[in-house]
């Protein structure tokens, strides 16, 4: 997508009858590490990567969208791509639409806020009497606000769009706390080193908080059990065979391999 | 700051002018299709029963239901109703829906809403006298219109019709919710993957406003040379 991408706009104005049947993958490329668009204008990420590494796994060709998150599920359904991989965590609400590879990473989550307000709750019944009463912040299609809905009752939950916009309320006040993912926390501390964004309380995960899902998984149309098949044995064998750990540590500085 | 705006591989600049071009192009093809699309929807109108219930209640339901709906269900709806369709007839092949052609099919629909009243006031606006004076000299009806109702239809609509073409360029925002890169979209993303949400957006939002202001320049001559010179 260099430049003004003449060849790009031509292709987007037709719709094309698939010919070489490349497997198309979407994305959304605004959540770094996972996935994002460099100055260049090319998709990068730790998903970039294990998407590829699938493909040449299955021998086939990648062919990448960049697809805003809100409507990764139903172009998936509606049969616009074959698979999605988006930091997309595998739940029991998201396998009624679609069907999920096994996972390929893990993502703990955690809250966080600026300053230390709330001090370092040890356990579960220490951070729900810290964020009683309080305003959390959750990005919205996500799996979050339903974690927050289902163990921090007495909090009033904000949905946010993009996480951008979460970290932009944390800093204007209008939210006391946030709850995200443990690598996106460490992504914006980096970027806002004017301000003091602080994870507390414990890290949450899957056995206790069973909406956080059961890992990151890659997301295929329901009725395709050939393709999916082929993906989680790609998988399995990429998490074998250390890619997995070699990516994460690559982009996130240590291990999110299940 | 100036180098994140720079053109080419270390900066955002070529992204959002691609992204503005697709903003474009986008814009222009969905006024063109629903200014068309709106002239014989008001023409269809006119021919009374049926087809002007049909024609009043497809304005009523796109002028009345938000935007952003259209677009949900003409994006994500048109691919899941076209392959199941394809399907049934024993096409299995898969088939690529393009999500520019579906965001320009959603804008220009409810372009064409607009549009259709439009010409409608527009069209109420012409003296009968002068349709049946051409009646009584024995124009064609197509004559009549091309010749007697059409230019002065255009010069009245003229300003509702800038209104939708302005509309129409911000609606298009909207389309950033698929998977077409327009300006919204590479604003986003340069914004995410950046972390610099309010340079980005900022920028995105002065492109917008350049390109309305040129707009409202270019619409205001357009009027002025289409007034009536000897008016009043």
């Amino acid at each position: 997508m260099k430049g003004l991408s003449l060849a790009g706009l031509i292709m987007a104005l037709a719709a094309l009858p698939a010919s070489a049947e490349p497997l198309r993958i979407a994305t959304s490329a605004d959540y770094p590490p996972w996935e994002s668009v460099d100055a260049a204008g090319e998709m990068i990420g730790f998903d970039i990567d294990v998407g590829n590494a699938i493909c040449e796994r299955i021998e086939a060709d990648c062919e990448w969208t960049n697809q805003a998150y809100d409507g990764l599920l139903p172009t998936l359904v509606a049969g616009q791509y074959d698979i999605i991989i988006s930091a997309i965590s595998i739940t029991a609400d998201r396998r009624e639409s679609i069907d999920f590879s096994v996972p390929y990473a893990q993502a703990p989550a955690a809250f966080g806020t600026i300053g230390d307000g709330f001090g370092s709750p040890a356990d579960h019944a220490a951070l729900a009497a810290a964020l009683d009463g309080q305003t959390v912040g959750v990005q919205g299609a996500s799996i979050f606000e339903r974690l927050v809905n289902t163990h921090f009752q007495n909090t009033d939950v904000r949905v946010y769009q993009l996480a951008d916009q979460i970290i932009a309320d944390l800093r204007t006040g209008r939210l006391d706390a946030a709850v995200m993912e443990i690598s996106a926390w460490e992504e914006f501390a980096a970027a806002n080193e004017d301000v003091a964004l602080t994870m507390f309380g414990p890290v949450l995960t899957y056995d206790a908080y069973p909406e956080l899902g059961e890992g990151i998984g890659v997301g295929i149309a329901k009725g395709s059990d050939d393709l999916r098949a082929q993906v989680d044995a790609a998988i399995m064998a990429l998490i074998e065979d250390g890619t997995i750990t070699r990516l994460s540590n690559e982009w996130f500085g240590y291990d999110v391999s299940p | 700051m100036p180098e994140l705006l720079s053109y080419g591989p270390d900066g955002w600049g070529d992204e959002l002018l691609s992204g503005l071009a697709v903003t474009l192009l986008l814009a222009a093809v969905a006024f063109g299709a629903g200014t068309v699309g709106g002239l014989l929807l008001m023409l269809l109108r006119r021919r009374g029963g049926v087809c002007r219930s049909l024609v009043s209640a497809y304005v009523t339901v796109f002028r009345g239901v938000p935007e952003l709906l259209v677009l949900y269900l003409i994006f994500f709806g048109t691919g899941a109703l076209i392959q199941n369709v394809a399907a049934s007839l024993g096409y299995t092949e898969r088939i690529n829906l393009s999500g520019f052609a579906l965001g320009a099919l959603a804008l220009a629909v409810i372009a064409s809403a607009y549009a259709t009243e439009a010409f409608r006031g527009a069209a109420n606006s012409i003296p009968r006298g002068q349709l049946e004076a051409a009646d009584a000299f024995g124009f064609p009806a197509t004559r009549r219109f091309v010749v007697i109702e059409f230019p002065q239809l255009l010069r009245v609509a003229l300003p509702a019709l800038g209104n939708i073409w302005l509309i129409v360029l911000k609606d298009t925002a909207l389309v950033s919710l698929t998977a077409v890169a327009e300006l919204m979209r590479q604003a986003t993303v340069a914004a995410g993957s950046t972390h610099r949400p309010f340079t980005f957006y900022a920028v995105a939002a002065l492109l917008y406003l350049v390109v309305s202001f040129v707009s409202e320049r270019a619409l205001g001559r357009v009027e002025r040379r289409f007034a009536l010179k000897d008016a009043g």
